[in-house]
């Protein structure tokens, strides 16, 4: 038990609840722009003229076929210094740029579940085009696929410990400074137990609202549907 | 915008050993990882359809397990912990192959225990009442038929496989991120290396995708098309020859 009180010391959790902040800080911030990007690629690609929605389509299928890793050391190297960026903002662009195009296909996808009968509906009231996604179809959208959107937030916690290879002080690498303080194999598990425990923690219950969400919706009436006749 | 293409011409030089780097490493890697992968994914998906409680737990408790850590975690906790398991240490290679696998078996044998249970209840019952043993019933017949379905999804988790073998560049193992970041450190050019890299993951990742949704809709479309029309023929024998689709 002296190994529980030797790795849970008050500057110990200090540095976890730091490191937690930030990578609590960054996916909030990554989840947020790439919702926006994501939804308007997705728009563009559906709605836009195919001269905007052929590059569009080449940006998301770039992103879906990289490594995010790549982009991070893209970011870090490439970008930072190129253009004498901060290395935080650079790699928020990446992750910004990568979780769009994730979010654009789920976007696409709930786009793509609304029955048509909407968009006449709408029409028929006097909508006009922007009005009716921006009153009618994106709403639904989201509600449709806000299961799979939780999914890629807890992907974007997870993927923030690619941050710890470039020297962002998120949680995995506060929990590695931590770690480099003991010696003994039992300290150095107790401390990689906690950031693990951390991590399964906050994505367990995010994982569990996914899951209850989508059954809500399973047992609701499907978006749109029309009347049966006869 | 064009400082982060500056060196591109002499990065195409390293070309092949960026290919050969990427073949000989990231792609053994990826198949070595897809091979444990399999096998774990398809004996827990099986395990987590059984009837015996233990093993659904044992599935479930994995799979949530690793589906909810970061990948990079379990790669440093056995990389660093691997000499007090094996004795003598496991060299890096190896650690990063067997830890994309175990992270890859929890997404493949969702996908198997999904696929197993969207083979029709019917199946099982028929199997049984022909005096077929519960393994047999999964090796002759539910199997077979969830191969099916389960292709698809494993052909996007082919591409998820090759894209994680970027994080064995963070224990040094001589893939293609690492060879990429090596040639931006000693040539001093920010951008190219990676921008190649890029290109070389998307040359072979995108065809995949595209056998991936080529695939889907060539399963989903059998089998739809077998279940429309029985249904048709049902309403037709039942309404006295009116058909009342789906509006």
């Amino acid at each position: 038990m002296e190994i529980i009180s030797s790795v849970f010391t008050p500057g110990n959790v200090r540095y976890f609840l730091t490191g937690l902040e930030a990578t609590l800080q960054f996916a909030m911030l990554s989840i947020l722009f790439s919702f926006v990007l994501g939804t308007v690629l997705a728009l563009v690609i559906n709605y836009a003229p195919k001269l905007l929605g052929y590059p569009a389509m080449l940006f998301v299928e770039l992103y879906r076929n990289t490594p995010l890793l790549l982009w991070v050391l893209f970011g870090r190297f490439g970008v930072a210094k190129a253009f004498r960026l901060d290395s935080y903002m650079a790699v928020l662009v990446m992750f910004v740029f990568f979780f769009g195009a994730i979010v654009c296909e789920t976007m696409r996808s709930g786009l793509n579940a609304i029955n048509k009968g909407q968009f006449e509906a709408a029409a028929s009231q006097g909508f006009s085009f922007a009005g009716m996604l921006r009153y009618i179809l994106v709403p639904q959208a989201v509600k449709l696929v806000m299961p799979q959107l939780l999914s890629t937030l807890i992907t974007i916690i997870k993927d923030t410990s690619f941050l710890s290879v470039i020297s962002i002080a998120e949680l995995m690498y506060q929990g590695r400074a931590v770690m480099a303080q003991y010696v003994s194999v039992s300290e150095k598990i107790v401390c990689y137990g906690i950031i693990i425990a951390i991590y399964f923690t906050i994505n367990f219950s995010l994982s569990l609202l996914v899951r209850h969400l989508s059954n809500k919706q399973k047992s609701r009436k499907p978006v749109g549907t029309s009347l049966k006749l006869g | 915008m064009f400082l982060l293409f500056r060196g591109f011409d002499q990065v195409l030089l390293e070309t092949p050993n960026f290919v050969e780097a990427f073949i000989a490493v990231s792609m053994k890697a990826a198949i070595i990882a897809l091979i444990i992968g399999l096998v774990i994914g398809v004996v827990l998906g099986v395990g987590a359809t059984s009837e015996s409680k233990i093993l659904r737990a044992i599935s479930r408790i994995y799979v949530e397990l690793l589906q909810n850590t970061p990948i990079l975690i379990l790669l440093f906790f056995l990389y660093v912990f691997s000499p007090y398991v094996v004795p003598g240490g496991v060299d890096a290679f190896t650690v990063g192959s067997v830890v994309l696998g175990i992270y890859h078996g929890a997404y493949i044998s969702e996908i198997v225990r999904s696929g197993i249970q969207a083979v029709a209840k019917g199946q099982e019952e028929a199997a049984k009442s022909q005096g077929f043993t519960k393994l047999q019933t999964m090796c002759y017949i539910i199997l077979p038929q969830a191969v099916r379905i389960i292709i698809p999804p494993i052909t996007t988790q082919v591409v998820g496989i090759i894209k994680n073998t970027s994080i064995l560049q963070v224990i040094a193992v001589g893939d293609l991120m690492y060879q990429a970041q090596i040639w931006t450190s000693y040539s001093g050019f920010s951008g190219p290396a990676f921008i190649l890299a890029a290109m070389i993951y998307f040359a072979v990742c995108y065809p995949l995708t595209l056998l991936s949704r080529h695939l889907e809709k060539k399963f989903a479309k059998g089998y739809v098309r077998k279940a429309k029309k029985a249904t048709q023929r049902k309403e037709k024998a039942k309404v006295g020859g009116k058909v009342y689709g789906n509006h």
